[in-house]
C-alpha cells in the first residue's frame, strides 16, 4: 500500500514540476521534437536508399551483349575470359533464343516487328554479378575492350551513386544521433536541474526526514520521461505525416515508376521502438544526471 | 534493550581537504538522556551531527547508534535509519507555501503513511507543541518561536527515538529560546533521547544537563553522572589532553 501511495505521489509531483516549469519543458520538448524529426527523416531516407539499392542489386550489375557474328566456340572463349576475372561473382549466359523470346515479350503489342527475326539475327548475352560494385567501372572498361563484345549495359554507376549516397546519409545519421542526442540530453538535464534548484529546500528537508531515494528522485525521473515521450511522440507523428505526403506525391509521378518508395507501415514499428528508446534514454538519463549532481540523499 | 543509544569510540573524521574535524572522540549517550553538544565554531559539532545523521562516515573509530555501526549502514537503508531521528534546525526549514499542518504532515507523507494515520499523528504532535490552533496558518504568519515549535512537531511526528537539535535557539530571543528548551525537555521526559548542539553555554548550564564539549575536534570536557564504587552518584569531569 505504501509503495502504491509513493508511486502516485511521484506521478503527482512529476506533473506539478511540469506545470511549474512549463517554459523550459516546452523548450526541451521542442529540441527533442526537432532532433528526432531530423534523425527520423534521415533514418527513412537511408531505409529508402537501401531499398533502391536492393532493387538495383537484385538485377545483374552488368549485361554484356556479344556480337551476332560470334560462333559458339568464340562465345565460350569469351565467357571463360569474363568468368576468370576476380570481381565476377556470378555469370549467366542468355542464348540467342532466349534473347529473342525476351524481346518478343517486351514488345508484345508490336509482334509484327519480329516476324522476320530468326535466332541467328540476335546475340548471346552474359548477365554478370560483381563482388565489388565499387570496382565495377574498371571491369566494364576491361570487358568493353574484349574481342567479340558488341555492347555493355551496366547499372554500376547508378549503384555506385546510391552506395555513396547511402554512406553519406548513414554518416549524417550517426552525426545527427550523436550531436542532436547530446543536445537534447543536455537541455532535458538542465530543465530538470531548474526544478531541482527551485525545490532545493524541500529536497533538503526530505533528506533529513528520511525520504527514500525513489521518493526524492521519482518525480524528476517522471518529469524527464514526460519530456522525452512528448517530444518523441510528436516527432513520430510529424515524420509519419510528412513521409506519407511525400510518398503519395512521388508515387503519383514518373519518378514513382522508377523508384519504389517504401510504405511507412513497413518500418512504423521499428521507428516507434527507436523513438521510444530515444525518449526513455534522453528523459531518464537527463533527469538522472540532474539529480545525481544536485540531490545527495 | 541496551541502555546506550549512541556511542563514539575514538572517532576520527578527516575531510579530503585535509581538515581534521574529529580527532579520536569517544563518549556514550544513554537512551532517554538529554545532552548538550557544545563548542566554538569549527570545533567539530557539525561533523559529529553529520555522522549521527549518516551524512558523513567516520574516517576512523567506531560510531554506533542504537546498536548499528553507522559505517555499515548501506545507502539504501539511510532513509529508514533517519526516520528514527528527528531533526530541528536553527533556521526552522519550514516550507513557506505549506501550512503548519502540511509542514508537519510532510515528514510522514514520505513514509507512505495513510491519510488517517497522518492526521492523527500530526494533530498529536501539534498539540504537544501547543500549536493545534495554528494548524492552518502559513509559517510566515507565525513568530520565530512558533515556527521552531512547528519544526519540533515535524521532528516528533514520526515518533523518533532521538531528536537532534542544531542550534535550535540561534534565531530566537531569550524568552522563546527558554520556551523551546522547555519543550525539548518535555519531549525528553517522554523517553526520547535529545541532543542539542548549541553555542549558548548559559542555557546549557541553566538546565543542568550533561555537556559534551568539543574543542578543535577533541572532547575537552566529558561531564558524566555515574555511580562510584560505594554506589553514590558523582559528577565526574574527564579532561582529554
Amino acid at each position: 500500500m505504501n509503495k502504491i501511495r509513493t508511486f502516485f505521489y511521484m506521478i503527482k509531483q512529476g506533473f506539478q514540476n511540469i506545470a511549474k516549469n512549463a517554459f523550459m519543458i516546452f523548450a526541451s520538448v521542442s529540441v527533442i521534437f526537432v532532433s528526432l524529426f531530423i534523425i527520423g527523416t534521415m533514418f527513412l531516407l537511408s531505409y529508402n536508399i537501401e531499398s533502391i539499392l536492393d532493387d538495383l542489386a537484385s538485377g545483374p550489375a552488368v549485361v554484356i551483349n556479344c556480337k551476332t557474328t560470334l560462333s559458339e566456340e568464340e562465345t565460350d572463349k569469351l565467357q571463360n575470359m569474363i568468368e576468370i576475372k576476380d570481381n565476377v561473382s556470378k555469370i549467366t549466359r542468355i542464348s540467342r533464343a532466349e534473347n529473342l523470346a525476351a524481346m518478343k515479350e517486351f514488345f508484345s503489342e508490336q509482334q509484327d516487328l519480329f516476324e522476320d527475326y530468326k535466332e541467328e539475327d540476335l546475340f548471346v548475352s552474359f548477365e554478370v554479378e560483381l563482388y565489388d560494385v565499387g570496382e565495377g567501372e574498371k571491369f566494364v572498361s576491361e570487358v568493353k575492350s574484349m574481342v567479340g563484345v558488341d555492347s555493355v549495359r551496366d547499372t554500376v554507376r547508378v549503384l555506385k551513386l546510391f552506395t555513396t549516397l547511402k554512406k553519406w546519409v548513414q554518416i549524417g545519421t550517426v552525426i545527427a544521433v550523436i550531436g542532436l542526442g547530446i543536445l537534447s540530453y543536455l537541455l532535458t538535464s538542465n530543465t530538470i536541474k531548474l526544478t531541482v534548484v527551485a525545490r532545493r529546500q524541500e529536497l533538503e528537508i526530505m533528506k533529513y526526514v528520511g525520504a527514500s531515494s525513489a521518493y526524492v528522485r521519482g518525480p524528476f525521473i517522471m518529469e524527464g520521461l514526460f519530456i522525452g515521450l512528448l517530444g518523441s511522440g510528436l516527432s513520430y507523428l510529424l515524420v509519419r505525416l510528412v513521409y506519407n505526403i511525400i510518398a503519395n506525391y512521388v508515387n503519383g509521378t514518373e519518378i514513382g515508376d522508377m523508384i519504389h518508395v517504401v510504405p511507412f507501415t513497413n518500418f512504423s514499428g521499428t521507428l516507434m521502438v527507436y523513438f521510444l528508446i530515444a525518449a526513455v534514454a534522453i528523459g531518464v538519463l537527463g533527469s538522472m544526471t540532474a539529480i545525481r549532481k544536485h540531490i545527495k540523499v | 534493550m541496551d541502555d546506550v543509544i549512541i556511542s563514539f569510540d575514538k572517532v576520527v573524521k578527516l575531510y579530503p581537504n585535509g581538515v581534521n574535524a574529529l580527532r579520536g572522540v569517544s563518549f556514550k549517550i544513554n537512551r532517554g538522556e538529554f545532552v548538550f553538544l557544545m563548542g566554538a565554531s569549527g570545533a567539530g559539532k557539525s561533523t559529529m551531527l553529520k555522522i549521527l545523521l549518516k551524512e558523513e562516515d567516520p574516517s576512523g573509530g567506531l560510531a554506533m547508534v542504537d546498536g548499528k555501526n553507522l559505517k555499515k549502514v548501506r545507502g539504501y537503508k539511510i532513509p529508514k535509519y533517519r526516520r528514527h531521528i528527528g531533526t530541528v534546525f536553527q533556521d526552522f526549514r519550514l516550507l513557506p507555501k505549506k501550512t503548519v499542518f502540511e509542514n508537519v504532515a510532510f515528514a510522514m507523507e514520505i513514509t507512505g503513511a495513510s491519510k488517517r494515520v497522518i492526521k492523527h499523528q500530526v494533530e498529536t504532535a501539534l498539540s504537544l507543541v501547543g500549536l493545534s490552533h495554528k494548524a492552518n496558518e502559513l509559517p510566515a504568519h507565525l513568530s520565530g518561536g512558533e515556527q521552531q515549535r512547528v519544526a519540533v512537531a515535524r521532528a516528533l511526528v514520526n515518533a523518533p527515538e532521538i531528536i537532534i537539535a542544531d542550534e535550535p535557539t540561534g534565531n530566537l530571543d531569550p524568552e522563546n529560546s527558554e520556551e523551546i528548551m522547555h519543550l525539548l525537555e518535555e519531549i525528553n521526559r517522554h523517553g526520547i533521547t535529545v541532543i542539542v548542539a548549541t553555542h549558548a553555554r548559559k542555557l546549557a548550564e541553566d538546565m543542568g544537563k550533561r555537556v559534551i564539549y568539543l574543542e578543535n575536534g577533541r572532547l575537552k570536557e566529558y561531564e558524566y553522572e555515574r555511580e562510584d564504587e560505594n554506589g553514590e552518584q558523582n559528577t565526574n569531569l574527564f579532561l582529554h589532553d
